[in-house]
């Protein structure tokens, strides 16, 4: 059973698929300190017509982006802006609800925020949906690799990253198959006192971590069996190759950043 | 309890891409009281078929009644936790949803929060441990610390402790060990025998479904191919070959003695009948 949701490869042939994943990862990491530098509302449109267009690149729909991302961000969204119309008195007055002043500040902060997170959401899927995990784990161990001169595991590092990566997808669809089965036993998740509630999370949790222990013994068995060997210095099958176009993704993230921290 | 699926269809992730058809349009009566399998190949919808007499999965079209108990689509279902006590689904690897400290708590858990007291949930625990083979010493031990088999049947007395009309397996005998199986199977049997329960065995074993099960219902890509007696498909070759199934063994066994001029009965369904036959032949 495929889903698709926040941080799963989708195996499209896209322009961003073809580049290099050491500067989708930099240029992602630029673009999202970029989003959080601004202080009033101008920037956010060259960094929202770039998510669009980063958007396009990816070869993701729109409609598929705004129902699977920014749905749950809409509840998020409603919540803060309870919370800072109510803590949140500064600026003027725009709304009076029988004597309950909502003040500009309030509104501007949630939209802000909540632009903020989505425009994160929107960067780090385009390079998780266009990127594969492995690609990613030897783009980070290559940005990490300096480190290795002060004697950090930088390869073992990418591994754990790789392994834990790997194990997502796994252990969510236990996770599924064991809410099920405590269902049939008369379990409710949403319902019931918090004693109750409790009881229902361990009947979740404890037989996950069972599996989650228990898959990680088989794995780290069946490493050994191939031959790996921690800390040995490993190739690897997959060569990265840096073009022109992989300079240019980097350049423009960098111009962007440059942009926010001199206009702000 | 009897069973009965209505144009049922389900489909995976509908507003997605990547919508799945996994069940299209079922029409199915599962009978009262008889030892039903589902067969078909990986895929073909079985456990998706199962999940509907849980209301796990509600149907995307059409409906499913289970005794009084009606699921169906785009309707208000109410009373989930009623029909979840009278049909009691064990899944594949039932072994890995047991979490409490002891294998007696673990086993008393469904019926607490199905709504009995402590004292009662308790008692019928006992019981049902005690019907899978589980002995009284072992009531306290840590569920962790036992041989696969023992926690397959602890977590199958799990399921027997709320008393469920209907029981539904889903692979109860893959990963068992010979001596595992059968006993499972002959507790399986016993159940139906005795306490009138009606089951559904989900299973890739043709061979344990020819010997041990009354009717068979065939699944091929979200349909259904063959619903009827057992012994009656396995029996007829050109019904086999139509519904791409495996012969099993024992057919197969059969199908050489009769060639080699031993004609068994077509009911016998076990080694042991047609070793009985084959006796009764030499002596007589």
């Amino acid at each position: 059973m495929k889903r698709f949701g926040f941080g799963k490869f989708l195996p499209l042939n896209s322009y961003m698929h073809t580049l290099d994943p050491r500067a989708k990862l930099v240029s992602v990491i630029l673009l999202v300190i970029s989003v959080f530098i601004p202080s009033s509302f101008y920037p956010f449109i060259l960094i929202a017509s770039l998510s669009i267009f980063a958007i396009f690149l990816s070869g993701l729909k729109i409609g598929f982006i705004l129902r699977t991302l920014l749905k749950p961000l809409f509840f998020l969204c409603a919540f803060l802006l309870i919370v800072n119309a109510i803590s949140l008195k500064r600026g003027s007055v725009v709304l009076d609800i029988m004597g309950f002043e909502v003040y500009s500040d309030a509104l501007s902060f949630t939209s802000k925020i909540t632009l903020r997170l989505a425009l994160m959401l929107i960067f780090t899927t385009c390079l998780t949906a266009t990127t594969k995990p492995l690609e990613l784990t030897l783009a980070i161990e290559y940005i990490l690799s300096p480190l290795s001169i002060i004697k950090f595991p930088t390869s073992d590092v990418a591994m754990m990253i790789s392994i834990a990566l790997r194990f997502i997808p796994t252990l969510s669809s236990e996770a599924g198959r064991i809410i099920n089965a405590q269902k049939s036993r008369g379990v409710d998740f949403d319902e019931g006192n918090i004693i109750s509630r409790v009881m229902s999370m361990l009947s979740l949790v404890v037989p996950l971590f069972t599996i989650a222990f228990e898959r990680a013994y088989e794995l780290a068995d069946a490493m050994e069996a191939r031959g790996y060997i921690p800390g040995e210095k490993r190739t690897s099958v997959h060569e990265l190759a840096f073009r022109k176009r992989d300079f240019f993704l980097l350049l423009i993230s960098l111009l962007v950043l440059v942009f926010m921290i001199y206009t702000r | 309890m009897a069973i009965h699926f209505e144009k049922l269809t389900y489909i995976y992730d509908r507003k997605l891409p990547f919508a799945h058809t996994a069940l299209s349009n079922i029409d199915l009566d599962i009978s009262e009281g008889k030892i039903t399998a589902i067969i078909g190949e990986t895929g073909s919808g079985k456990s998706t078929l199962v999940q509907h007499l849980n209301a796990l999965l509600i149907p995307t079209a059409g409906s499913v009644d289970i005794g009084d108990h009606h699921v169906g689509a785009n309707e208000r279902n109410k009373n989930l936790k009623s029909l979840r006590r009278d049909v009691g689904l064990v899944f594949q690897f039932p072994e890995y949803q047991l979490f409490e400290e002891t294998i007696l708590d673990d086993v008393a858990f469904g019926p607490m929060r199905f709504g009995l007291d402590k004292k009662e949930s308790y008692e019928r625990a006992r019981e049902a441990l005690l019907s899978v083979g589980i002995d009284e010493g072992l009531f306290q031990r840590n569920p962790m610390e036992l041989s696969g088999g023992q926690k397959r049947r602890v977590a199958i007395a799990g399921i027997l402790s709320f008393d469920p009309k209907v029981l539904v397996l889903d692979e109860p005998t893959a990963g068992l060990d010979p001596e595992g199986s059968r006993r499972l199977i002959d507790l399986i049997l016993d159940l139906n025998k005795n306490q009138n329960k009606t089951i559904i065995i989900v299973s890739h074993d043709n061979d344990m479904v020819y010997s041990y099960t009354d009717d068979t219902v065939v699944m091929q890509n979200g349909r259904v191919s063959y619903h009827g007696d057992t012994l009656s498909l396995f029996n007829d070759s050109a019904l086999v070959e139509e519904n791409k199934l495996l012969l099993p063994h024992i057919v197969h066994f059969k199908n050489l003695l009769s060639s080699r001029g031993f004609n068994i009965s077509s009911s016998a369904r076990t080694i042991e009948e047609i070793a009985n036959e084959v006796s009764g032949r030499i002596k007589g």
